[in-house]
């Protein structure tokens, strides 16, 4: 076990730093990368003395080094817009978005993984074939329109809840139900397949030829062996559950990460962008860890590989 | 699969009526459509559906809502066509080579793989669009640049197992060259994942792009693409809920046909592959 640990994180450190590295080349994709760090209404004089200032005349491994060794510290410069520190104003925005996603995240499981155990289990019945037809809505159903048209529905029309904005738990059931809807498709369809796959094992035979009550079955013997696929995906679902949270984020008005990338993006104000893109690819990494560690922890046959 | 019935015909047929409606309509816009997409009335702005001449209504230039539906379906799939096609190019093309050279290239196409998997797809599509410039050139390069990497993957494990049958190492045994064994017997039994995978692609290109356009790093206004006519719809949900639903519900339906055709496709062809 302690091997597999100290590899995953050597892995983990690896593609933290590879990440550091992209960021630093999509800075460069421009060309000029004067122009992505500099405000908008610059005059050209000036435009020398902040390539002087911010070291783009210095050769690019020096850049690089410089790049990364700041923002091993957190340092990605200063937001050209509020002309604070920008991590920080992204670090700021993370409590909303957290609590955002781990609410429809919640969600998801509560509703996805029953759906998708009792489809299995009522396979072919009245439920599975509603709950099919319903994933797979859900899995086409764009998360921004679904927003306008709940925002339609239930802020327009019946005025039963606010349009946007952060407040009570009502300004949360919008945003969080247009999050989960296109992650609970997939974890359902996801949760039915698992199941199925461990309904036709022998030890499930056993089981029932055994003589226990099928409530057993299925909640002992099936759902334990058809855990690992559903962490897995739920696992990897996690950092598109993030870039949901972009778009989500701006329809809602919700004050989280996503919203403030989008503003930055518009706004050109790349070090922010840059800060919170590499904040959410560390947060996806380190989710990915904490799965997989999980897992090694629950089935040796991984850590023993 | 032994469950081969009701449910699958139902996804065949669906799938591929809206797959194929999506296409007539986006080949046969220009003539289908009565008005102009682009063509502003103000006389006639906000006109609700079912006003004489506008079957959709029309939104607040007065500009004709189905002809502007209709338009964006072509450019819906004119950009996830373009886009899968060169994902699919390009990411099957590396994960060839991986799968096939092993050792090195296979590790460094890997873990670039698990770093661009670790930025969500939109978020990095759009910043790539906004460092390059927008446009509809740009938006085809940035949700190549940001997808191809599932067919990397997908496509190399697939040649990991097909280069270890026996029919590769009878061929490699009578001295085919390399080259040629990957084209002639490992590339054809790889092609049904790439046509998966590419299917199953294709629809969450089209949603990207719509997202892209309606967080307004994609394709701008005046065009009539569903993504940002839907975002242009905001304003004015109050007035006119047509503008906000049938755009959407264009996306939605060519989504789902798509979806659908691969899932199809995938139960035909493949139905271990996971995606």
């Amino acid at each position: 076990m302690r091997a597999y640990i100290v590899s995953r994180l050597g892995q983990t450190a690896l593609v933290l730093f590879l990440s550091l590295t992209a960021v630093f080349a999509m800075s460069r994709l421009s060309g000029d990368p004067v122009l992505l760090f500099m405000p908008m209404d610059i005059q050209a004089k000036d435009v020398n003395e902040f390539r002087e200032r911010l070291g783009f005349n210095d050769p690019v491994p020096v850049q690089y080094a410089r790049f990364v060794a700041a923002a091993a510290r957190g340092d990605f410069g200063e937001s050209l817009r509020y002309r604070q520190d920008a991590m920080g104003l992204v670090l700021a925005r993370l409590p909303a978005t957290l609590l955002l996603g781990g609410t429809s995240l919640l969600l998801t499981l509560a509703v996805a993984v029953p759906l998708g155990v009792l489809t299995a289990v009522r396979r072919d019945g009245l439920l599975d074939h509603v709950g099919t037809i319903s994933t797979v809505l859900g899995q086409a159903t764009p998360g921004f329109w679904l927003g306008l048209m709940l925002i339609y529905v239930f802020s327009v029309q019946l005025r039963w809840l606010p349009t946007g904005g952060m407040g009570g738990v009502v300004h949360l059931i919008m945003p969080s139900i247009v999050l989960a809807a296109f992650y609970s498709a997939r974890i359902a369809r996801l949760t039915r397949s698992a199941v199925l796959d461990a309904l036709g094992e022998e030890y499930i035979l056993t089981a029932r030829a055994k003589g226990l009550g099928e409530g057993r079955v299925i909640g002992k013997h099936t759902l334990r062996n058809s855990a690992i696929p559903i962490v897995t995906l739920a696992g990897l679902e996690a950092g598109q559950v993030l870039g949901g949270a972009v778009i989500t984020e701006t329809i809602f008005a919700w004050p989280g990460l996503g919203r403030l990338t989008v503003q930055a993006l518009l706004n050109r104000d790349f070090p922010v962008v840059f800060a919170a893109v590499f904040l959410i690819s560390l947060m996806y990494t380190l989710i990915n860890l904490v799965v997989d560690l999980a897992y090694a922890w629950l089935d040796p046959r991984i850590r023993l590989r | 699969m032994s469950r081969a019935h009701r449910p699958f015909q139902l996804k065949k047929w669906l799938g591929l009526g809206l797959t194929l409606t999506a296409l007539l309509v986006a080949v046969g816009a220009p003539w289908l459509a009565a008005h102009d997409p682009l063509r502003t009335d103000f006389a006639q702005s906000l006109k609700p559906p079912g006003t004489a001449g506008h079957v959709l209504g029309t939104d607040q230039l007065g500009r004709d809502l189905l002809a502007r539906v209709l338009h964006g379906a072509r450019l819906a799939l004119f950009i996830g066509g373009c886009t899968v096609v060169l994902t699919a190019l390009v990411g099957g093309a590396l994960g060839l080579v991986a799968g096939f050279a092993e050792r090195w290239p296979s590790a460094v196409l890997m873990r670039k793989a698990d770093v661009q998997l670790s930025f969500p797809f939109i978020l990095l599509a759009m910043t790539i669009n906004a460092i390059v410039g927008l446009g509809l050139r740009n938006i085809i390069l940035s949700l190549s640049a940001a997808g191809w990497v599932v067919y990397a993957r997908v496509v190399r494990g697939e040649v990991l197992s097909v280069k270890e049958r026996d029919y590769v190492h009878a061929a490699a045994a009578l001295g085919m060259s390399r080259t040629r064994l990957l084209l002639r017997h490992v590339l054809p039994n790889v092609a049904p994942s790439i046509v998966v995978v590419a299917s199953l692609q294709f629809s969450s290109f089209i949603v990207a792009e719509a997202a892209i356009s309606f967080l307004g790093f994609g394709i701008q206004p005046p065009t009539p693409a569903w993504g940002s006519m839907l975002s242009e719809s905001r304003d004015f949900l109050y007035v006119a809920w047509w503008l906000a639903l049938f755009p959407g519900g264009a996306l939605a339906l060519t989504a789902l046909g798509v979806n659908l055709l691969g899932d199809w496709l995938r139960d035909t062809m493949d139905p271990k592959l996971r995606v």
